[in-house]
């Protein structure tokens, strides 16, 4: 019993890690510009779809997806900034949720016709394919990479914020806009560059994350939600409290269907409700309205 | 409650002729293009017609509170509550069109009453998600619930009206629904432009002032949340006897978003909020029903168009790159 | 503050948007009014109505059940029962809803003689009381759950929900060597699907590995990650496993049940649409030696059968049928045979002397083996045990003996 709940523990850290690299995208563009980038999910499948397309079982050719994802979700993200970057005033957030979740329909629709309703295969590559024992358990070597590559992803980014200059710009504008620009800052630039590391983030999760939570209909809405759920939780204070989030969102999804599976269906919404009411006891600014 | 800045506002909105005169008309003439439609069109577009209003009120309830500043995304958790009493109801005997009513609207009060204390303690964007939490829970729990026929849901008898006796055809129960949605879209149309409908909006501009000024907002956003909650009651208890049958797909994410988005559309308008209600309806699931299954793309298509046609009115008085309006928390 | 600006723009909008509205209206509904129930029945043709899906989780299967009912059409002339037909589609969506509405479409506004389609249990509890109303015949292609009331108009070329998981429960309890595994998802689907088996299963004496003897039930739809539940399955001292999965989650549960080691020491049964072979590309080598039970395979040795795929692949560039083609077919089979009963004089039947000859149609001659009516108003047909291998061609679904006949 031990056993198993210790291989699904590390089953919910790779799940957790997964959802990380995309909310962390999502928080970046939240956090830098209060946009709900509802469209956040298409650029997973997107991410996906490509790794389903060049996935072939070797490793020069995920990195090739990767290098490709990574150029796919920056311009995907530049492109939603441009499309967003007019709609301001007092209606703005309105008008840029209905833009992105208008996009996500479209982009949806797009996938189905052209890649098919049926699920796409992506094989992880030959090195990392079967599985482990963990204990009596076995367990499939690719997430067990991924929770490498997460983890690297979550330092990597945790540094980028804390100790670079492009990171300190960033904390400036998430934490006051209007000072930050003050000083010199370029608030656009910064925006653009918020959405393509954003979107960035979210394709190469996407092409990572194929071979756990592959190309489908419907993958995106899964994804858009469960990362709203991690922002939310994380709120827009920094990639640990981001992480911190995924991870228990991860655990929720995975430990926590096994130790009581008949409150499986109402976990994941019941403790984000448990932990917003706890955690958020002021109104915040931000409104959709 | 600063009064002083509540009369400045009314004295300073328009209240000519055109408001007298041209607003009153335009109701009339839709009620009563509405009132003849059964006469012209068929029995599925006629189901359709009362779909599209039900989703009004929908709408409309997401749009009492969204005036405050609430964006929610769980309205069908009272839908719920409404509908599944009235066809608990009716299951039991009673089948009356007007007991329907009545339960569903408590209903819904009733769970919004249990609701509050958790999610008025939120705002924004955390507001949306709690709400979205409670939506999909409800809709988790009749799936799960035995009374309420877990997946697939309650069927229910005919309903009835006094005189009429059983209504089993589309027409008629389209007139029925339309003859409780107008008294309640315009009753929601007036309270917004009530005293504490203007604090709504006052909350949703700047509440942290409005509280300062002594305004109990809190106590303010309760009443929209409460009277939403019945709207949205009234919807579901409409919706089971229109569609005799009720079930967890009524309460989907779909159909939250699609409210959600409505008023979106609206901004803040009850009028377009409707207007975008029916639109919804008409492009999904008329337009969508000759596109082979392409229906969802239709709208965001719409939804992208409209995003847009909004900016072009407004473009000649704003920069077209403003600074980010930013997100803090 | 906009309370009371431009409210001329707004009247305007609305008028707008109510003559667009009408204009929509008009276009769509053009005839008569939604309160009488009498229409004009054009005489000579036949409509019939194919609610599939088209967009949603199950839209790979819409157009299989298509092409099958089109097979026909076109191998036999275009006509049903000697009369031309005319067929509309329309969308089934996820389920209920859309299905619901474009049910309504076909039958109050194209005025549909026949209904034939869909593919999951839901669309049809939704349709179920405008059907009793329209008094018109249903062939449905797809699941049927166990619970409905009234099946007198209600005909499955397919089969019950419940009838695959008995049909090799007999099979799994005396040639697994040990306790048997059930898990599937929490919908009355899954219910009907894995409750057939366990129910078969256990009454005749076998013992399920699951703890406490209860199903384990994931979570629907929205499951995307099984290894928890797997990893419950490497707990307990089962020897095989049970599962219903259909579309991506089928996917899923088949590549994590082999990426977690699992399908090397514990052999996985289930319903044949786990494997089905839409999906059998995306499962990969994770799908081989998977056993399934179901009432067809493209490789069944019999003449029609033999006819069918043939047509099948001629019509398709040399492409097996599946399933959902053979469902479809049989639609029209049947209402061809049907149809031309109860056309007599050669006047256009009406839909309630279709139905009265759906009943007495006796066997259908169709690609899965010979059927006839079961009083649920199903096939009383044989199912098959079929193991995913290397046909040739690629993978698919390959008979390995015929399990039982089920029906009564």
């Amino acid at each position: 019993m031990i056993a198993t709940f210790v291989a699904t523990g590390v089953d919910g850290l790779a799940f957790g890690l997964l959802l990380f690299t995309v909310a962390a995208g999502l928080t970046l563009i939240y956090g830098v510009m209060g946009i709900l980038n509802l469209a956040h999910g298409s650029l997973y499948l997107a991410g996906a779809y490509l790794a389903a397309g060049m996935a072939d079982g070797g490793l020069p050719a995920l990195g090739l997806a990767v290098a490709a994802a990574t150029l796919l979700g920056a311009s995907g993200g530049v492109l939603l900034d441009h499309l967003t970057r007019p709609l301001t005033g007092d209606q703005g957030h309105l008008s840029q949720a209905l833009v992105t979740m208008g996009l996500s329909l479209l982009a949806a629709d797009a996938c189905t016709t052209l890649f098919g309703a049926a699920p796409r295969p992506v094989p992880p590559p030959t090195v990392l394919d079967g599985s482990v024992h963990l204990g009596a358990m076995g367990y499939p070597v690719y997430r067990l990479a991924f929770i490498i590559v997460g983890a690297v992803v979550a330092v990597g980014l945790h540094w980028m914020l804390r100790h670079t200059t492009t990171g300190m710009t960033l904390r400036a504008v998430i934490a006051d806009p209007r000072m930050a620009a003050a000083t010199g800052i370029r608030p656009t630039r910064v925006r653009t560059g918020a959405f393509a590391v954003g979107g960035a983030l979210a394709t190469t999760g996407g092409v990572l994350g194929a071979p756990i939570l592959g190309p489908a209909p419907g993958i995106d809405t899964t994804v858009l939600a469960l990362s709203l759920v991690v922002v939310v939780i994380g709120g827009t204070g920094g990639v640990l409290t981001t992480l911190a989030a995924a991870l228990l969102v991860g655990q929720v999804q995975t430990t926590g269907v096994l130790a009581a599976p008949l409150a499986a269906p109402f976990a994941l919404f019941t403790v984000m409700v448990v932990v917003l009411v706890l955690a958020h006891r002021t109104s915040p600014q931000v409104r959709l309205r | 409650m600063s009064t002083s800045h509540l009369t400045r506002i009314r004295a300073t909105a328009p209240t000519g002729p055109p408001r007298r005169i041209v607003g009153p008309a335009i109701w009339a003439t839709a009620v009563a293009a509405s009132a003849g439609l059964p006469w012209l069109v068929d029995g599925y577009t006629i189901s359709l017609a009362s779909n599209a209003l039900i989703l009004a009120l929908l709408a409309a309830s997401t749009h009492l509170v969204g005036i405050g500043g609430l964006p929610s995304f769980g309205q069908t958790a009272y839908l719920a509550a409404g509908g599944y009493t009235a066809a608990l109801l009716a299951q039991a005997g009673t089948t009356g069109a007007a007991p329907h009513l009545a339960a569903g609207i408590l209903a819904g009060v009733m769970l919004a009453v249990a609701t509050a204390p958790v999610v008025l303690r939120t705002r924004g964007v955390i507001y949306l998600m709690i709400t979205f939490a409670v939506g999909q829970l409800a809709a988790i729990a009749v799936a799960k619930s035995t009374l309420l026929g877990g997946d697939e849901g309650l069927t229910l008898p005919p309903m009835t009206v006094p005189g009429l006796g059983e209504l089993r055809l589309d027409g008629h129960l389209y007139l029925c629904v339309l003859a409780v949605a107008c008294p309640l879209l315009l009753a929601a149309g007036w309270i917004t432009r009530t005293q504490v409908g203007l604090r709504w909006r006052a909350i949703a501009d700047h509440e942290p002032r409005l509280a300062a000024l002594g305004g109990r907002t809190t106590r303010d956003l309760l009443t929209a949340h409460l009277l939403a909650a019945g709207i949205a009651g009234a919807a579901g208890a409409l919706l089971a006897d229109a569609h005799r049958y009720i079930g967890p797909a009524d309460l989907g994410m779909d159909v939250a978003c699609a409210a959600l988005l409505a008023c979106a559309v609206g901004r803040g308008r009850l009028t377009a909020t409707i207007t975008a209600a029916v639109g919804i309806v008409a492009v999904r699931d008329l337009l969508g029903a000759v596109t082979s299954g392409h229906a969802t793309a239709l709208l965001g298509a719409v939804f992208v168009l409209v995003a847009y046609q909004h900016l072009l009115r407004r473009a000649p008085s704003r920069p077209a790159v403003a600074p980010p309006a930013g997100g803090r928390r | 503050m906009h309370l009371r600006r431009g409210y001329l723009r707004q009247a305007r909008r609305l008028t707008t948007a109510t003559t667009v509205l009408s204009v929509l209206l008009a276009v769509a509904g053009c005839s008569g009014s939604s309160l009488g129930t009498d229409h004009d029945r054009r005489s000579g043709t036949i409509r019939i109505g194919l609610l599939i899906p088209q967009s949603g989780v199950y839209k790979v299967y819409g157009p299989e059940i298509k092409d099958g009912f089109q097979l026909y059409l076109d191998t036999h002339g275009g006509k049903l029962g000697g009369h031309p037909v005319t067929v509309t589609v329309a969308d089934e969506g996820d389920g209920k809803q859309t299905a619901v509405n474009s049910g309504k479409r076909l039958i109050q506004s194209e005025h549909v003689d026949v209904l034939v389609g869909t593919t999951t249990v839901d669309s049809l509890l939704g349709l179920q009381s405008m059907l009793a109303e329209a008094k018109i015949p249903f062939v449905g292609t797809g699941g049927r759950a166990s619970t409905l009331k009234d099946i007198s108009r209600i005909w499955h070329t397919s089969w019950l929900s419940r009838e695959p998981g008995a049909a090799i429960a007999d099979y799994l309890r005396t040639t697994v060597n040990g306790p048997v595994y059930a898990i599937g998802p929490d919908y009355q689907g899954g219910w009907d699907q894995v409750g057939g088996f366990t129910e078969a299963f256990t009454s005749a004496g076998g013992k399920l590995a699951n703890d406490g003897g209860k199903t384990a039930w994931t979570p629907w739809p929205g499951t995307t990650n099984y290894l928890p539940y797997i990893n419950k399955i490497a707990a307990s001292d089962a020897k095989a496993v049970y599962a219903f999965y259909a579309g991506a989650a089928a996917t899923a549960f088949v590549q994590q049940y082999a990426q977690s080691g699992l399908g090397s020491r514990i052999p996985l049964y289930g319903y044949g649409m786990l494997t089905d072979e839409s999906l059998l590309e995306a499962e990969g080598t994770a799908a081989d030696g998977i056993q399934t039970v179901l009432d067809y395979a493209s490789d069944l040795d019999n003449d029609a059968n033999r006819a069918f795929a043939a047509a099948y692949a001629k019509a398709h560039s040399g492409a097996s049928p599946h399933l959902f083609h053979v469902t479809g077919w049989d639609a029209a089979l049947l209402l061809d045979q049907a149809i031309a009963a109860a056309s007599t004089g050669g006047a256009t039947p009406t839909p309630e002397a279709i139905n009265t000859a759906i009943g007495k149609v006796g066997q259908i001659d169709s690609p899965r083996g010979t059927w006839r009516w079961s009083s649920q108003h199903t096939p009383i047909q044989p199912w098959y045990l079929r193991k995913v291998a290397q046909d040739g061609r690629g993978r698919a679904n390959v008979v390995v003996q015929t399990l039982t006949t089920l029906g009564n």
